[in-house]
Formats: C-alpha cells, sequence, structure tokens
C-alpha cells in the first residue's frame, strides 16, 4: 500500500478494503497465488503466476497503444 | 477514563455515524469498543485516530469475515468489535490515511451492499402493512388495524432511507462517469 503511494508520488491511495477484494479476484483467475502464509506474523505473501505475468504484458501493451494514440493525435493538433 | 454512550443510528446514517465518531476522536475521545447500542470511548489514548466502520459481506463469525479482519489488522487498523454484521476499526492517523475502499468500483459494490441490507426489510414490511389492512377491512378487526400502520410506517421509512443510499450511489456513478 505504500509502495503504491510512494510509486504514484501520492496520486493514488490503494485502501485496505480495495486491495483486499482486488487480491480475492486475482487469485480465483489464477493470476496470483500464495506464496507463504506465515501464522505467527500473519503476514501473506503472493506470487504472480505464469498466467498473471502473460495479462500484466497484455494490459501493458494496451496501456503503450493508448499512450502512443494519445501522442500521435496531441501531435496532429499542435 | 472510559466514556459509555448509547445512541442509535439507522443504517442509512452511516456517514453521519462515522462523521460523529471521528468528531469525537478530535475531541479527544477515541472509540475502544463497540457492542449493542454502546459505543465506549477512551480518553487515554492518543487523540489522532481515525475511525472507520464497514458492512461486512459475510456474517461476522464467518472464516471469510475472520480472514478480512486479520487482514486489516495486518494492514495496521485495529478491531474495535461489532455490530450484526457491521465492524467497526480504528488506525493512528500518523500511519497514513485510512479510508476502505479507495476506487469508484469498490464504492458502489459496498453501496450495493449496505443497500441491500435493508431493502428487502422495508419491502418486508410494506407487504405486513398492506396484508394487515386487508385483514382487518375484511374481519372488522382493530388489531391489525394498529399493526398494518405500525408495519407501513416503518415499510416507507425503510424505502426512504434505501432510497438515500440509492441517491449517493448514483451520485458517485455520474462522478465515476467523468473519468471513463
Amino acid at each position: 500500500m505504500q509502495n503504491v503511494e510512494k510509486l504514484s508520488a501520492g496520486r493514488v491511495r490503494l485502501a485496505a478494503g480495495t486491495l483486499y477484494g482486488a487480491l480475492n479476484t486475482m487469485q480465483e483467475k489464477g493470476w496470483i497465488a500464495v506464496y507463504s502464509n506465515d501464522i505467527e506474523s500473519r503476514k501473506k505473501e503472493y506470487l504472480i503466476t505464469d498466467e498473471g505475468i502473460q495479462i500484466l504484458e497484455t494490459e501493458i501493451k494496451r496501456l503503450k497503444e493508448l499512450l502512443e494514440n494519445g501522442e500521435m493525435l496531441l501531435g496532429e493538433q499542435s | 477514563m472510559k466514556k459509555e454512550m448509547h445512541k442509535l443510528f439507522w443504517v442509512w446514517e452511516f456517514q453521519k455515524e462515522e462523521k460523529w465518531l471521528n468528531e469525537m476522536a478530535a475531541k479527544g475521545l477515541v472509540l475502544s469498543h463497540v457492542h449493542y447500542l454502546t459505543y465506549e470511548f477512551d480518553d487515554a489514548s492518543p487523540k489522532d485516530y481515525v475511525i472507520r466502520f464497514e458492512l461486512l459481506k459475510n456474517a461476522i463469525n464467518s472464516p471469510e469475515s475472520q480472514k478480512y479482519i486479520e487482514f486489516m489488522e495486518e494492514m495496521g487498523a485495529e478491531y474495535l468489535g461489532h455490530v450484526l454484521n457491521w465492524a467497526y476499526f480504528r488506525k493512528p492517523k500518523e500511519s497514513g490515511a485510512f479510508e476502505i475502499y479507495s476506487d469508484y468500483e469498490s464504492r458502489v459494490k459496498y453501496l450495493n451492499r449496505v443497500m441491500w441490507s435493508v431493502l428487502p426489510l422495508g419491502f418486508l414490511n410494506l407487504y405486513f402493512g398492506v396484508y394487515n389492512f386487508w385483514i382487518a377491512n375484511a374481519f372488522d378487526n382493530t388489531p391489525n388495524y394498529f399493526f398494518g400502520t405500525l408495519s407501513l410506517i416503518l415499510g416507507l421509512t425503510i424505502l426512504w432511507g434505501s432510497i438515500n443510499i440509492y441517491r449517493i450511489k448514483r451520485n458517485l456513478q455520474k462522478e465515476s462517469e467523468l473519468f471513463e
């Protein structure tokens, strides 16, 4: 959560309930899996699955396309 | 010193309740425990706490809810107790902002959950109200007029409350459309 805030320079704040829902959804879809479940410290760690990496790559591609289109259209304007 | 207060809020007054709890915290009375109709405050703890509560998806004693509460604790929130399926938390301000839901999608989903927790009760009361009036009419039975009126008033109140929650949700959805 802190990392997300730092990465986005405070723009994005990921709240606990939202994060919990997102983790569960990603786990159900098989994009992430539980890596370790330390009962003592109650800290749960996840790792990204092969399918998750594939989805992530597709999403990055989609965002790149959006970015390129945006820059191209802006370039035409000026 | 501990202070105990008894107060009752309707489900659709959840924003008002949260505001009240945080105003109390600002005054130095930090919520420390919650159970039926009772709020316990602690003024020994530092003033700077944020109080949040939410209607859980599953029954409070279910493993799902226990897992969720554990997760909240892992995120630095302190669990203060529950009333029915509503779980109460607090978190020190210095550890950063404390919200439970941060994006439109999860907020809208949550408001739906709150709305559907009361709406069926509203309809049920309206149904009983009309049914009692029908019986009262057919058999000239006065107690049924009394219970019918009571049910109708309660049903309409709950319906009105649900509409309020629906409005909050609509406004959020309109706001989110700006970003699509």
